[in-house]
């Protein structure tokens, strides 16, 4: 189902803009960073470009975007040691969210075949949704990022087209 | 708090709510607002109160405003261990939120939606 995989690489170089910070220690701060990426991207990112056509909910960036932070924010809280930080940059192919923790020998796996196991759903939800997705390690830390596009991945589309939910 | 961005605007951002009721003929869970990891307690309670009762389960999503993956877990999971126990998990909506969310993570055939101007009532007076 999932178009995009997880990459073991660097997060896609580019030059990127309006870096936003976050420190997440807690699950309030992962809701709080969820809360200002959807809200920085509705300002700056789709005043530029219409709703999609589809009506889809997560053809919207600011929902695909908040979904991914509160994925990404949230399994670095309850699986990486901290500090854990977040970011997120806006750049030419729309918006790289970056991830940060102390935990280099826990490294993430792309999702089992098993939906109904414990875990592994938010990842399966940020690869649908993002063009690229992707972990490496830096400097004694690793990085989790997703690269979010202004549309939709045709993938998820398709998906959700084929669901004819209204 | 960030540490170099504000939101001009208050978000309401509070945790949702999570509601458990046996029913005549079935269990009735109601998630309100945000459905996340804040909830998870309630809803492990939710989840075990519908499987050991063992019934159809009619959960109404209509008033989810946002939902993580750890509500997405509880519908598969809790629509996955109904039908174990040959119990059927119907969902009250609409909502155009989940049934997207449900339908990315591949489990869109787990649950069935009930018509959007059936009530609960009806769905019991009409199944009984």
């Amino acid at each position: 189902m999932n178009a995009t995989v997880l990459i073991e690489g660097r997060p896609p170089i580019g030059f990127w803009a309006q870096r936003l910070d976050w420190d997440i220690d807690t699950v309030d701060s992962s809701v709080l960073a969820r809360t200002e990426a959807r809200s920085a991207v509705a300002a700056a990112g789709e005043s530029h470009h219409a709703a999609h056509p589809s009506g889809h909910v997560f053809a919207a960036a600011s929902e695909r975007v908040a979904m991914t932070m509160g994925e990404l924010t949230t399994n670095g809280l309850r699986h990486a040691e901290p500090p854990v930080t977040a970011s997120l940059s806006r750049g030419n192919r729309g918006w790289l969210l970056v991830v940060s923790d102390g935990s280099v020998s826990r490294v993430p796996a792309a999702p089992g075949q098993d939906i109904t196991a414990v875990g592994g759903l938010g990842l399966r939800l940020v690869m649908s949704m993002s063009l690229e997705v992707g972990w490496c390690l830096e400097r004694g830390r690793k990085l989790v990022w997703a690269l979010i596009g202004d549309t939709p991945p045709k993938s998820m589309l398709a998906t959700l087209d084929r669901a004819a939910i209204s | 708090m960030s540490r170099d961005h504000q939101t001009s605007e208050p978000e309401n951002d509070a945790p949702g709510d999570v509601v458990v009721l046996a029913q005549d003929d079935h269990t009735l869970v109601i998630l309100h607002g945000e459905i996340d990891v804040r909830v998870s307690d309630e809803l492990e309670y939710a989840g075990r109160f519908s499987i050991d009762a063992g019934r159809r389960t009619v959960m109404d999503v209509r008033h989810v405003t946002m939902m993580d993956s750890v509500g997405v877990s509880f519908v598969v999971r809790l629509a996955a261990g109904l039908r174990s126990t040959g119990a059927e998990l119907l969902l009250q909506g609409p909502s155009r939120r989940v049934a997207e969310l449900i339908t990315l993570v591949g489990a869109g055939d787990l649950a069935r939606w009930l018509p959007e101007e059936a009530q609960v009532a009806d769905v019991s007076a009409g199944q009984s």
